[in-house]
């Protein structure tokens, strides 16, 4: 009876976790950015490139796409991000940025 | 917020001793992989599994119960650090008589390094080797009470929503303190191949339900005394395991039945039975 509570709540607590935020509509928020990105192969990819994208200054919001191996940000208004800066978020996440869309 | 909604989990998972795996196509198998850089991979399933005596030998057979908890980090993005602790409960039963045992199994740490891998429109292609170490710091009964290391050379494969994880994996048992009575362990050699398909569920992309195969065999050699085989220890298992896996955002829940294709065991000695698996694994 134990075993099988202890695992119970372990596996409750872990599903009780929230999933990866939808980037925000703030209609202050500036230019959308896309980019072509390769290797994602399922939706559990998303969450760390997002969060290594909003580590970049400037960033307002982040979401990517394995169905449509892109990325999509908002930048924040009078920000610059450059495309070097979202290449490297790509390459930390260990994707590999195709062209830019937008 | 999130964090706060996480605490307890972290704090379950550390204080247990932590433990590892990544992001993988298969269920119980990893892959040639690594997880982008600053990334957290939490893990924990039930694992369900029984060893009976061969039919017309001994009345004898054991139960047991496992709760892994494994926690990776992407340190870099070449580099995973990762590592496991098991709960274990154990029923063995003889002649009519049971005996039971529960504890902490040996700690396991790891690290994989990326050494290959290839992003293109139509495919990826990863390469990753893994070096573990096995610490005999279990419960009485429960741990193994020596050290091990673990190594490995990983593979992966993803195309059109199809992936392929290929794992080589040996085991260097009992490389130091091993109780002086004790013979030898048997090393041990294993060959893994996980299959699935993503299928997106809904439009938005962020879920998705896999259906998994899981290719295993595996042979685990005799143990020595003085050099010379030990009656009864030694095995080859040959295994499949179908399973299903759904992902919605950071959240997986995976679960799947392992049952023996083909065994060998040397001796006297219990065979294996099926393995039920179900287990979720959570993203930051």
């Amino acid at each position: 009876m134990r075993p099988t509570l202890i695992a119970i709540t372990c596996l409750a607590l872990l599903a009780g976790c929230s999933s990866a935020p939808e980037p925000s509509s703030d209609p202050q928020v500036g230019a959308l950015v896309e980019f072509e990105v390769f290797g994602m192969d399922c939706p559990g990819c998303h969450g760390g490139l997002e969060n290594l994208v909003l580590e970049i200054p400037g960033v307002h919001s982040a979401k990517a796409s394995w169905v449509d191996k892109k990325l999509a940000l908002r930048v924040e208004e009078g920000a610059e991000v450059t495309d070097e800066q979202v290449h490297d978020a790509i390459n930390r996440a260990n994707f590999t940025a195709g062209e830019r869309l937008k | 917020m999130k964090m706060f909604a996480f605490l307890p989990v972290l704090l379950f998972v550390l204080v247990l001793g932590p433990a590892a795996e990544s992001l993988a196509v298969g269920i119980s198998i990893d892959a040639g992989l690594t997880p982008p850089q600053g990334r957290w991979i939490l893990r924990t399933q039930v694992r369900s599994m029984s060893r009976t005596a061969p039919e017309g030998t001994a009345d004898a057979g054991m139960d047991r119960l496992m709760v892994p908890l494994v926690v990776v980090y992407g340190l870099r993005p070449q580099l995973t650090l990762g590592v496991r602790q098991i709960i274990d409960w154990r029923t063995m039963t003889m002649m009519g008589n049971e005996n039971k045992q529960s504890g902490f199994s040996d700690i396991y740490v790891f690290a994989k390094y990326k050494i290959l891998r290839i992003n293109t429109r139509s495919y990826t292609l990863g390469i990753a080797p893994l070096l573990g170490v096995e610490a005999p710091t279990g419960s009485s009964g429960i741990s193994n009470e020596f050290w091990s290391i673990n190594t490995g050379l990983y593979f992966s494969g993803r195309s059109g929503g199809w992936g392929a994880d290929l794992t080589l994996g040996y085991r260097f048992s009992g490389v130091a303190d091993v109780p002086a009575d004790d013979p030898d362990p048997g090393n041990e050699l294993g060959l893994n191949l996980a299959l699935a398909k993503q299928i997106p569920v809904g439009k938005s992309g962020r879920s998705a339900l896999a259906p998994v195969l899981e290719i295993s065999w595996k042979n685990t050699a005799s143990d020595k005394a003085a050099g010379i085989e030990t009656p009864n220890s030694g095995e080859s298992v040959f295994t499949l395991a179908p399973g299903v896996k759904y992902t919605r955002g950071d959240l997986i829940i995976e679960g799947l039945v392992r049952f023996p294709v083909s065994q060998d065991q040397k001796g006297m000695q219990m065979e294996i039975g099926n393995m039920y698996l179900l287990g979720v694994r959570h993203m930051f």
